[in-house]
């Protein structure tokens, strides 16, 4: 092993500080002796400096300067921050302990070879999923846990363009080779063309005949405040209305009925209001409804990857959709873990994208206590969450202290950067500054899911449209050159 | 002046909805009836916006309606000036049948975007598009709008199109996209007669000539249109050829009133009617003769009159186990027979003990039956 620097300064088992004879990227994984064993570092911070060229100087004095620090290299001070990642022997045999003694100050620090990196990073085994490679070693394979994922949850927190989706397809894609059963709420319709074998498209629709008044107050757009018109809407939703074949029809005959012989001008308003808001909706999110829908989880099919499309969806109707099929699977799995019969005998991963809209922090939505409860008991159940998001900040916090596994990249908010490292204690000052510069596809990979915290490079899925901005001038363009029209070809004069 | 007529629907009913065979007479003779009317106006030209025929393949008689009706305005002088609803349109590409008109010279087809001048007017058409070609139909409304300026006279824009702002959201356009510049709008495709100024310029529909759906407006007519002032004025002429239609709902109570009403009411023609009675016991072959004579009959049902909260569903639950001793006791007629079937020897061949069965059966026959294992075997 060729060392790279002397240990300096106060040296602590979990951190120590070095000089260094050349720059070591930041990411980069050194090795230095304890008493403890080999212990394996990543270089969390990395500084450059000139005494020389400290000051502030005028532009000559600087041309100096720069001369004199060339020929002097005692002026060029290269020191770095390094975080313990355990004792290598044992980080190889999958637990992570820390020394217990640190380094001596004076000892050499190395470069760790690949084959030990190997060792840690790349496990195999039908549990282990490859994701990607180390961003600094490009030889080593990066393999993370499914187990951990179904039982202990996963947050992909990222800006937009960094590869969040990229990252959830390929998860997708490995459970898919396992046969495992995943639901990805597919918010944008990203998901739809991936390139899984065992990928099922699913256009999910709600039947109003099993929602609750509240649900579906909420679905048609009555507004939140409207009490009277929510109070009516629950009065007629009774059994009769409920199990009426024409639904709608019956729903809205108790309106008109009221609209036109209601006790008071308020009472004939409000049924008049609601008759408008019906009309409306089935005018505008008609094909979302469907009277013969089954409950959701016989939408969703066992051992496949889920998508369902809620593009068409807004947000409060995304928000009862995901929280009915959650309360679904998870007495689902109950019955399953007890020995019932039950439609999904084996773990279930939901996946939500824009998780920050089904459980904002500071509100509750419809979702917010279901997800809690399944991130809270899903694993005893084998029900997981990935939770997706590119501003974390607005994420509920106490829901994504629960998860067990964090896939961060490229978050430029300070709010969120904090916040990743209030969640996570893996993710450090140093190495939380160095988010924002993570280029695309470039991903730090912390908690149960992986031995030790990498920073990784993650492979791209095919057939993914998503990462990939739209191209607009080349759609005009297609655009142009439509098809012809349909009724001129028919008429031959 | 311009005499506008669309929708005329020629050849409804007939091979469509036989019962009605004699209101397509009557369809195709409002027709006549317009040509007539325009004739006795003295209209300098007639537009059809289109639905010219009720079906694409129509039988010979709609298209000799058709051609006698443009000859007659031609021996008149007045040009007749068409363009094509989706009615006329095969879904096979072929030569649209009201195009025989043009091509025998008695007609002139306005459906192709370019103007012609008439009469001192300049008219312009388009024929129907479907929504699905929408982003066509406004590229060729927007080249029309272009060279509307550079047209002489008082301009006129036929189209087969319905308007958003009027008829809702099945339509293909909306007001913004109708080119402005023209004097004169004669639409066509919705079949109630239908006006609204655009500026100084006016937007018609004069409705269908006659009705072909039990949701047409009962009168139907045509448009005379004056377009000789600043403003154009248009003038509907109800046509009398049309077939009084008859829609009505009545409660089985006061049926008996109604029906008498229905037998004293007098009708140049006898009008066609759907009717719905609401409430039981009632005998709908007496109703019939008694309005047989005086209506075409073309719907009469009765219907379940809903009750104040109507009971859906079973008043109890369905007992599987009572509905299968029902059956077997129709089958087998013994009641103890059925109870050992339904009972034990039930239960130990659906736990699948076949050899344990063939004891008990056994068993149970020695028993009713007196005979000792093995003795009647």
């Amino acid at each position: 092993m060729r060392e790279v620097g002397i240990i300096l300064g106060f040296v602590r088992p979990e951190r120590i500080e070095f000089t260094a004879r050349e720059t070591v990227r930041v990411g980069e994984y050194l090795v230095a002796n304890t008493e403890d064993g080999p212990v394996l570092y990543m270089v969390d911070d990395f500084q450059s400096v000139s005494t020389l060229l400290l000051k502030e100087m005028d532009y000559v004095t600087a041309e100096e300067a720069r001369r004199a620090s060339e020929v002097n290299p005692r002026d060029r001070m290269r020191t770095g921050v390094a975080r313990a990642i355990g004792l290598i022997e044992e980080l190889k045999r999958g637990r992570r302990i820390y020394p217990t003694v640190p380094p001596e100050p004076g000892d050499s620090v190395a470069l760790a070879d690949d084959g030990i990196l190997s060792e840690v990073y790349c496990q195999s085994g039908e549990r282990w999923a490859e994701v990607g490679r180390l961003l600094r070693r490009r030889n080593v394979r990066v393999s993370v846990d499914l187990n951990a994922i179904a039982s202990r949850h996963l947050a992909i927190l990222a800006a937009t363009g960094k590869g969040k989706s990229n990252f959830l397809a390929l998860l997708a894609k490995r459970v898919a080779e396992r046969n495992g059963t995943m639901v990805v709420i597919d918010y944008h319709s990203e998901y739809r063309d991936l390139k899984i074998s065992r990928l099922k498209e699913v256009a999910p629709r709600l039947n109003p005949r099993l929602l609750s008044a509240e649900e579906l107050a909420d679905v048609i757009g009555v507004r939140e405040r409207a009490e009277r018109q929510r109070a009516m809407l629950g009065k007629l939703l009774d059994e009769r209305v409920r199990k009426a074949e024409d639904f709608w029809g019956e729903l809205k005959r108790g309106l008109e009925m009221i609209a036109e012989n209601g006790e008071n001008a308020q009472e004939r308003y409000t049924a008049r209001r609601l008759l408008d808001i019906v009309d409306r909706a089935l005018r505008i999110w008609g094909p979302i409804f469907d009277l013969k829908a089954r409950s959701l989880i016989d939408q969703v099919h066992p051992n496949r990857v889920n998508v369902l499309d809620v593009s068409e969806f807004t947000e409060g109707q995304a928000q009862v959709l995901v929280s009915r099929l959650l309360e679904e699977l998870l007495e689902d799995r109950k019955d399953a873990v007890k020995g019932y019969e039950a439609r999904f005998d084996s773990p279930v991963i939901v996946a939500i994208e824009e998780a920050h809209v089904f459980v904002p922090s500071g509100e509750s939505t419809y979702c917010s206590e279901i997800v809690s409860k399944v991130a809270r008991e899903g694993r005893k159940f084998g029900l997981s969450l990935i939770l997706v998001s590119q501003r974390p900040s607005r994420l509920n916090a106490d829901v994504v202290s629960q998860m067990g596994s964090f896939t961060i990249s490229g978050l430029t908010h300070p709010a969120d950067q904090n916040f990743v490292k209030e969640v996570t204690d893996e993710v450090t000052e140093e190495l939380g500054a160095s988010l924002p510069s993570l280029n695309p596809g470039e991903m730090i990979l912390v908690g149960s899911f992986v031995r030790a915290p990498a920073l990784i490079k993650a492979d791209l899925v095919e057939g993914k449209r998503v990462g990939k901005d739209i191209d607009a001038v080349s759609e005009w363009k297609k655009a142009e050159s439509k098809r012809p029209p349909i009724s001129e070809e028919l008429i031959r004069l | 002046m311009v005499g506008h007529i669309s929708d005329t629907h020629l050849g409804a009913f007939v091979g469509r909805d036989e019962e009605l065979r004699e209101v397509g007479e009557d369809v195709n003779e409002a027709f006549l009836e317009a040509v007539e009317l325009f004739i006795r106006e003295r209209v300098d030209i007639v537009i059809h916006s289109g639905d010219i025929l009720d079906v694409p393949r129509p039988y010979g008689d709609a298209l000799k309606v058709l051609l006698s009706g443009v000859r007659k305005l031609r021996e008149k002088g007045i040009p007749f000036l068409f363009t094509l609803g989706e009615h006329d349109v095969s879904p096979i590409p072929s030569m649209p049948y009201p195009h025989l008109a043009h091509l025998l010279g008695l007609a002139e087809y306005v459906g192709d975007g370019a103007p012609r001048e008439v009469k001192g007017l300049t008219v312009v058409g388009l024929h129907k598009y479907k929504k699905i070609d929408r982003e066509h139909l406004v590229e060729r409304l927007e080249s029309i709008g272009s060279r509307v300026g550079s047209l002489s006279g008082k301009k006129v824009l036929v189209l087969h199109q319905a308007i958003k702002e009027a008829f809702g959201p099945g339509s293909e356009l909306t007001v913004s996209e109708i080119p402005r510049g023209f004097n004169y709008y004669a639409m066509g495709h919705i079949h109630s007669h239908f006006e609204t100024r655009l500026g100084k310029a006016l937007l018609a529909y004069p409705g269908t000539s006659h009705w072909t759906d039990v949701d047409d407006p009962d009168e139907c007519g045509a448009l005379i249109v004056d377009l000789s002032g600043d403003e154009p004025q248009a003038h509907w002429v109800k046509l009398e050829s049309v077939r009084p239609k008859v829609r009505i709902e009545v409660d089985a109570r006061d049926l008996e009133k109604k029906l008498r009403e229905l037998v004293e009411r007098e009708s140049r023609k006898r009008p066609v009617l759907w009717m719905e009675v609401e409430g039981e016991g009632i005998d709908l072959r007496a109703v019939e003769s008694r309005l047989a004579q005086k209506y075409v009959i073309r719907k009469l049902v009765l219907r379940q009159k809903p009750k104040g909260g109507v009971e859906l569903g079973h008043k109890e639950e369905l007992d599987i186990d009572a509905e299968l001793r029902r059956l077997a006791m129709n089958a087998i007629g013994d009641e103890e027979v059925v109870e050992y079937a339904l009972g034990e020897l039930l239960r130990l061949l659906s736990e699948g003990k076949a050899e344990e069965a063939v004891r008990s059966l056994w068993e149970f026959w020695r028993k009713r039956y007196g005979m000792e294992s093995g003795e009647g075997a």
